[in-house]
């Protein structure tokens, strides 16, 4: 039992279009020329410091992504 | 092919002897130059005219185009899969969704070769012409993408000062 199994088909199916379709124009427009806060970019930075530093190389990053999408797909639904 | 089977090396290794000219962009490039984002597939962008090439080089893998080039080239992209699942965005240019014109030919100039599996090589944009792709689309979660991005950029500012 994980925290998906009572949640039905369908309503999988739709909350992943929903996040499949595109955004307002206004919206996006905001988004893109929002200032990012500093507690934010600060935070981003330290998560991609980490990335380079724990894996060196393209080649490493993309096997680890690998992995980590397995894992990813083994805990989520299949639908 | 599927999972354990897929052998990203060889994958890339025949797209880069294939001679088509190919972008890696979405998620998988992010990840490339070092974002950790988390992704099924592969998504690249070739010119109109080299979707045989790619198509020749990965049926070698037993990785099969959903459309001929001529229909693929109609659409704009098509999806090669065997297991893995590879979209292609097949255009001269691209707009996003605010209109803005993005030619294939001028963001494959800007592009690096970055090594990837296997010691081959793949072109991935620079880190704004990635923001202008992920524009293309513009959900939800290419805009969390594009925040990842500037932070990428504002992380280079940062560490040269």
């Amino acid at each position: 039992m994980n925290d998906y199994d009572d949640i039905d088909a369908d309503t999988i199916r739709a909350i992943r279009a929903l996040a499949d379709a595109p955004l307002p124009l206004e919206e996006l427009r905001a988004r893109w020329t929002r200032e990012i806060g500093a507690d934010e970019l600060a935070e981003s930075i330290a998560l991609i410091d980490w990335f380079c530093r724990r894996y060196p190389t393209a080649e490493e990053r993309l096997r680890y992504a690998r992995r980590a999408y397995r894992r990813w797909q083994a805990a989520t639904p299949k639908v | 092919m599927e999972g354990e089977d897929f052998d990203e090396g060889d994958f890339f290794r025949a797209i880069e002897r294939s001679g088509a000219r190919v972008l890696l962009i979405g998620r998988r490039a992010l990840i490339a130059i070092g974002i950790p984002v988390l992704t099924a597939d592969y998504d690249l962008w070739i010119p109109a005219d080299d979707a045989e090439k790619l198509n020749g080089a990965l049926d070698a893998l037993g990785m099969i185009p959903n459309r001929t080039p001529t229909e693929a080239r109609k659409m704009g992209r098509y999806v090669i899969e065997n297991g893995e699942h590879v979209d292609v965005l097949i255009a001269r240019q691209v707009s996003t969704q605010e209109g803005v014109a993005v030619l294939f030919e001028e963001v494959y100039a800007r592009a690096a070769p970055v090594i990837v599996a296997g010691r081959a090589t793949i072109r991935v944009p620079c880190v704004d012409d990635l923001i202008l792709t992920k524009r293309f689309g513009a959900r939800a979660r290419d805009l969390a993408d594009i925040d990842l991005l500037r932070a990428f950029a504002a992380r280079r500012t940062h560490h040269d000062e």
